[in-house]
């Protein structure tokens, strides 16, 4: 076991060991991280959009975020430069990261020491910061946006009740209406308000093949069937 | 134990708790929703309630009728057709009374034998009279009686 | 529970493997109760720590989850909302998932920073990238499980992208898939891969990588 203390790393005078200290310190650590998880998954119920249906094509698809860089990636190299972004790039980065150690020999640990390595890093990391903002930015600019008046309670009551009258005739929600028309349960996690408004005011401009007719509604009957819809999370 | 290592001790002590604590919180906050997870299909009701099963004048009193009926339970995340079997008996008095067919030995399907008026176990020789009463064999309790109720001459029966 | 130790300690010698674990010393420039620099350090633990909770959600998740094109929608929505703690459940399995990737990149941004990669932890760092793809491979295939829309559509994006590849992309992407088209042999093979391939790597992976770090310490501070 000499082998550790002859490595570098262990050559203070006085090291603390790993039992009780270090795990004491890991278990704080872990208690944080776990409930800032927690936190998220009470907040931001994972939402579970319609059943997988093959047949439908005017779904989008995106991917998860840290995906979302790689994603926007694809979108640059067209036609048969697709191979690049498929193939060359994945691989010349693989390559790059497993032979990093083989390629930068130096003794030098520093970050100043060791500028080219620093460079490519930051590089990196800002490649994908950036390209994963691209992506987010080009997604929201396809939303519509509208100037809307904000959510109040009563809107919200209201919207309830001109959704079962009108809506509910095709569409369900919360396992109660027609099965003419999607699901609308968690419509709200799905689209935003603008986007409610403009399938009410003329569904065919969202989506061509739709067989749903335009409902005569009032502007202020629309805001609270959209206000209602959007907290439909 | 030299004085340094002596000198470490309640420091050490207090980790040892720390570590002590952190397994505690873990331990609580994990378990109590994994284990709820995990035992929530037990403790929901999935009672159908009343089914109706049969007429009353199609009964002859102290004659049982073994009858086969249906119903739709939810299990889990899927609905099934439940079959079943009760013997429905009409009392001289007029009352209705009705027993599961699952013999109280080991669960096999009793039969009604008109000739001998008994309830017969085809498993291990349990015996049954009209009323449920065991008569012979390993049974340890008369056939269980189900809750039923009659109303406008149709016998409805409570699956708990 | 002293004498079932000093049981078992007395027939397999447990004392100096115990104690060698315990008392390996932390050098002061990763120690958070030396200085407030040494949280950098935390990332890789907090990797492990994350990972053994995905294992543990994933496990009871598993109760209730039927990987079947017919049944999987409908478990899932049992499981959100039919059972106690189920939506929570699968909510920290998911969260979870973006945050064992978040403290991945954060880890080896340290590793990279600190050059911890050089000699003569080169090894470590191999295994390191293949602990990264794992993880990437975790949550591409854990994406298709609840069966919507978005798992459907996004797995179908993902394995055309295989597909691109010249020559063998075709076939790679027919095996993945089980055929032509992502279907119930696509939601099958992907649940296998997710909770008995990945898994198993895993932990040969993840021994391998303790094994190095206790064997070479930790790096020489900066």
């Amino acid at each position: 076991m000499s082998g550790i203390s002859s490595l570098p790393g262990s050559t203070d005078k006085n090291p603390t060991p790993f039992y009780p200290d270090h795990l004491f310190v890991e278990g704080v650590a872990a208690i944080a991280v776990f409930l800032v998880i927690v936190l998220i998954a009470f907040v931001w119920q994972v939402p579970l959009e319609e059943m997988a249906d093959p047949g439908d094509t005017a779904y989008v698809p995106r991917p998860e975020w840290y995906f979302l860089f790689y994603f926007q990636l694809l979108k640059y190299f067209e036609g048969s430069l697709a191979v690049v972004a498929i193939v060359v790039l994945p691989a010349l980065t693989l390559a790059l990261l497993v032979l990093l150690p083989f390629l930068d020999r130096s003794a030098a640990t520093g970050i100043r020491k060791r500028p080219l390595t620093a460079a490519l890093a930051l590089a990196s990391v800002l490649c994908i910061a950036a390209l994963t903002a691209l992506s987010v930015l080009e997604d929201e600019s396809h939303l519509y946006t509208m100037d809307l008046p904000p959510v109040t309670d009563e809107q919200i009551a209201a919207g309830e009740e001109i959704f079962g009258r009108f809506c509910q005739i095709c569409h369900s929600v919360d396992g109660k209406g027609g099965f003419m028309a999607p699901d609308l349960t968690q419509i709200g996690a799905r689209a935003n308000r603008a986007y409610i408004e403009q399938v009410i005011i003329d569904p065919q401009i969202v989506n061509q093949a739709t067989i749903m007719s335009v409902i005569p509604l009032s502007d202020a009957e629309r805001h609270e069937v959209s206000a209602y819809l959007s907290r439909k999370k | 134990m030299d004085s340094e290592e002596k000198k470490n001790l309640p420091r050490r002590k207090f980790f040892i708790n720390g570590i002590k604590a952190v397994v505690g919180f873990f331990g609580l906050s994990l378990s109590i929703p994994l284990a709820g997870f995990f035992i929530s299909p037990v403790l929901k009701k999935n009672a159908p309630g009343w089914i109706e099963i049969a007429d009353v004048p199609a009964l002859t009193a102290g004659e049982p009728v073994g009858i086969t009926y249906k119903y739709a339970r939810k299990d889990g995340w899927e609905m099934s057709e439940i079959r079943k079997t009760a013997f429905v008996l009409k009392q001289a008095d007029g009352n209705i009374a009705a027993f599961s067919n699952r013999c109280t030995h080991l669960g096999c399907g009793v039969t009604w034998d008109p000739a001998a008026r008994r309830f017969k176990c085809p498993c291990h020789g349990g015996v049954f009279d009209a009323q449920g009463k065991v008569l012979e064999g390993p049974p340890p309790k008369p056939l269980a009686q189900l809750a039923v109720k009659v109303e406008a001459n149709k016998i409805f029966i409570n699956e708990a | 529970m002293n004498r079932i130790y000093q049981f078992i300690d007395e027939r397999l010698h447990l004392g100096p493997l115990i104690s060698e674990i315990a008392n390996h010393p932390v050098p002061d420039h990763a120690n958070l109760l030396k200085t407030p620099k040494a949280i950098i350090y935390c990332f890789g633990g907090m990797v492990f720590f994350i990972l053994l909770l995905q294992v543990l959600t994933g496990v009871f998740l598993m109760f209730y989850y039927v990987p079947s094109p017919d049944h999987a929608y409908a478990s899932v929505t049992y499981i959100r909302q039919e059972t106690a703690f189920g939506g929570l459940l699968q909510s920290v399995h998911r969260v979870g998932a973006s945050a064992a990737v978040v403290m991945v990149m954060l880890h080896m941004l340290r590793v990279v920073l600190t050059g911890s990669y050089k000699n003569p932890r080169e090894l470590n760092w191999v295994v390191g990238v293949f602990l990264l793809l794992l993880v990437a491979g975790f949550s591409f295939t854990g994406y298709l499980l609840p069966w919507d829309q978005k798992a459907y559509w996004a797995t179908t994006v993902g394995v055309n992208m295989i597909a691109g590849i010249p020559l063998i992309g075709g076939f790679l992407a027919d095996a993945l898939r089980g055929g032509s088209e992502v279907g119930a042999l696509t939601l099958t093979r992907f649940f296998v891969i997710h909770v008995m391939v990945l898994p198993a790597l895993l932990t040969i992976f993840l021994a391998a990588h303790f094994f190095m770090i206790r064997r070479q310490g930790i790096s020489r501070p900066l």
